[in-house]
């Protein structure tokens, strides 16, 4: 480091104040945070890509400033998935600084890194009053049984209405509706659930049925008048 | 977990097998009734209801306040150890909230939510069947929320009663413009208003008398929810009128930023904040998704559905302990 003639010339004067940053609450403690080593936390991110076109939910849990566990949810494209599979090798290891400045092959995931840096580091995280944080493993948990994403897909026009397609309980096999053709409930069949069974050697129409499950106002005797594959009617 | 087998010994209990012949024996089955209240909840908030219920039942709770709070210490020893849900005594605080909803002081509890999920509703349907129950003066329980065209939805999907109100901004006068109910049932006991905003909101509350609530977190906690909790709370205590209030979710710094700006020191938890200042009772995590609630260090279940769950099992205790 070299000082220019003009600053070598110039007399001192003091720096007063020395507090350091403002604390940041991670697992459990109050931290103030000066480098990467000092953050810890388990969070997520979103992001989007330049066209909009497809959106990725990242989770992250990082330990004294490493990438320790990722989770990858992407809905949009195909090639985004393809991102998400090699990001879900890549960024484990990694430290949040170093993971800024990797090419995780998709806008949507990149962005979601940037915005969950900007989370983690200001101390907005999941963690950040659970003493000792949150295990690894945590991120798998946030998507309940059956492992798989929380994803909604609804569709509606203005000539035919609304059409449910799947929701958290599962893939929606029929909608109910009232007498005034109003949607009151929902027939689901949880994937994750299905899957489970099938491995185990349950016969597929036995594991359907057990579960298959209704949400809202679904019987007769609840008002509903009518039923109808949302895919088809 | 240790604590959980603790709790349980206290009370005379080996272990959760046994907990569970204590529940059958006296004909419940407090975790189909965890089930049944939010379907996607997890396997530990079943399993957390079993040993609730045997705690009660082994105390002998004939009340349905008494079994909620004993329930409460079941749910309590779910709690991981350093966790925030552990903190606040989340378990603990269950257990008296459902408590306050079976006493016969408490008339109108209140969802104060942002009509965000069906979470509400489903603490809700559990509170209209099994609540009054027990209760001599019937505990009328209602969902307000921002957004008439979503509360319009969420009743005809759960069976509730539709209020359509407007509000006239000039005189602050709020006026009901059509009742619909969506079944014939207790359900339709449960009525559902939405608001256009925050003044509406409040004259809601104090059209029904609210002296209870709880708030969600996540959808229009700083443009609704919150706001109507804190601006209510003040004029109850102007007014010289009892009002508990509860916040659902927090715990975590991620909510929200407080200004939008996300930058600069003190640009987390705002939600957290939100509700340190008008509530009596804090939880943690959501009030609608299990994950987050576990991530507190507690159960897998949303905080609405739950106080829907413990009103009911504190209600199957105490009549199977009547009969």
């Amino acid at each position: 480091m070299t000082y220019s003639q003009e600053v070598e010339h110039m007399c001192c004067v003091a720096k007063g104040p020395n507090h350091g940053p403002a604390p940041i609450p991670e697992e459990g403690k109050w931290i103030q945070a000066k480098e990467i080593k000092d953050i810890s936390g388990l969070t997520h991110g979103v992001g989007w890509c330049a066209p909009q076109q497809g959106t990725c939910k990242l989770t992250l849990n990082v330990k004294e400033g490493v990438i320790e566990e990722c989770l990858v949810e992407t809905i949009g494209c195909s090639g985004m998935t393809h991102s998400a599979a090699m990001a879900s090798e890549i960024l484990p290891g990694k430290t949040i600084l170093e993971a800024l400045n990797t090419d995780l092959v998709c806008d949507a995931i990149n962005t979601a890194m940037r915005e969950l840096f900007l989370q983690i580091v200001y101390g907005r995280t999941q963690s950040a009053f659970s003493e000792g944080g949150l295990m690894i493993g945590a991120g798998l948990e946030d998507l309940g049984k059956g492992l798989r994403s929380q994803v909604g897909t609804l569709y509606g026009t203005k000539a035919k209405g609304t059409r449910y397609l799947e929701l958290t309980e599962g893939y929606i096999t029929r909608m109910a509706l009232d007498k005034d053709n109003q949607v009151i409930g929902y027939e689901y069949v949880h994937m994750g659930k299905f899957m489970e069974q099938v491995k185990k050697g349950v016969d597929a129409n036995e594991a359907l049925k057990a579960v298959t499950g209704t949400y809202g106002r679904f019987k007769p005797e609840q008002g509903a008048v009518k039923y109808i594959d949302p895919r088809k009617e | 977990m240790k604590q959980i087998l603790a709790a349980l010994n206290e009370n005379g209990i080996k272990d959760i097998e046994e907990a569970n012949k204590i529940c059958d024996e006296a004909g419940l089955d407090p975790y189909m009734t965890c089930q049944e209240t939010q379907g996607i909840c997890f396997e530990n908030a079943k399993w957390a209801y079993v040993v609730g219920c045997a705690i009660a039942l082994k105390k002998g709770c004939k009340n349905a306040a008494d079994a909620a709070e004993a329930i409460g210490i079941g749910l309590q020893a779910f709690c991981i150890p350093g966790s925030v849900a552990d903190d606040r005594k989340v378990g603990i605080g269950h257990g008296n909230l459902a408590a306050r909803l079976l006493r016969e002081e408490t008339q109108c509890f209140a969802f104060l939510a942002g009509h965000e999920s069906f979470a509400a509703a489903e603490g809700a349907i559990k509170i209209a069947e099994m609540a009054n129950k027990v209760r001599k003066n019937p505990l009328r329980c209602i969902l307000n929320g921002l957004g008439k065209d979503a509360a319009m939805i969420i009743s005809r999907i759960n069976g509730f009663t539709y209020v359509q109100t407007k509000f006239d901004y000039f005189t602050g006068e709020l006026n009901i413009v059509k009742e619909t109910p969506y079944s014939d049932g207790p359900r339709a006991k449960v009525k559902c208003y939405g608001a256009d905003d925050v003044r509406e909101g409040v004259a809601i509350m104090w059209h029904e008398n609210v002296d209870v609530s709880i708030t969600g977190n996540s959808t229009n906690p700083t443009r609704f929810q919150h706001p109507v909790a804190g601006t209510y709370k003040k004029e109850r205590v102007l007014a010289g009128k009892p009002y508990f209030s509860v916040a659902s979710g927090g715990g975590t710094g991620r909510t929200l930023h407080p200004d939008n700006m996300a930058a600069g020191p003190a640009s987390y938890g705002m939600t957290d904040t939100l509700g340190r200042m008008h509530s009596d009772a804090q939880f943690a995590g959501s009030s609608s998704v299990p994950a987050h609630v576990e991530m507190m260090g507690f159960l897998g279940i949303g905080n609405n559905p739950m106080v829907g769950c413990t009103v009911a099992c504190a209600v199957n205790v105490a009549l199977a302990l009547s009969k």
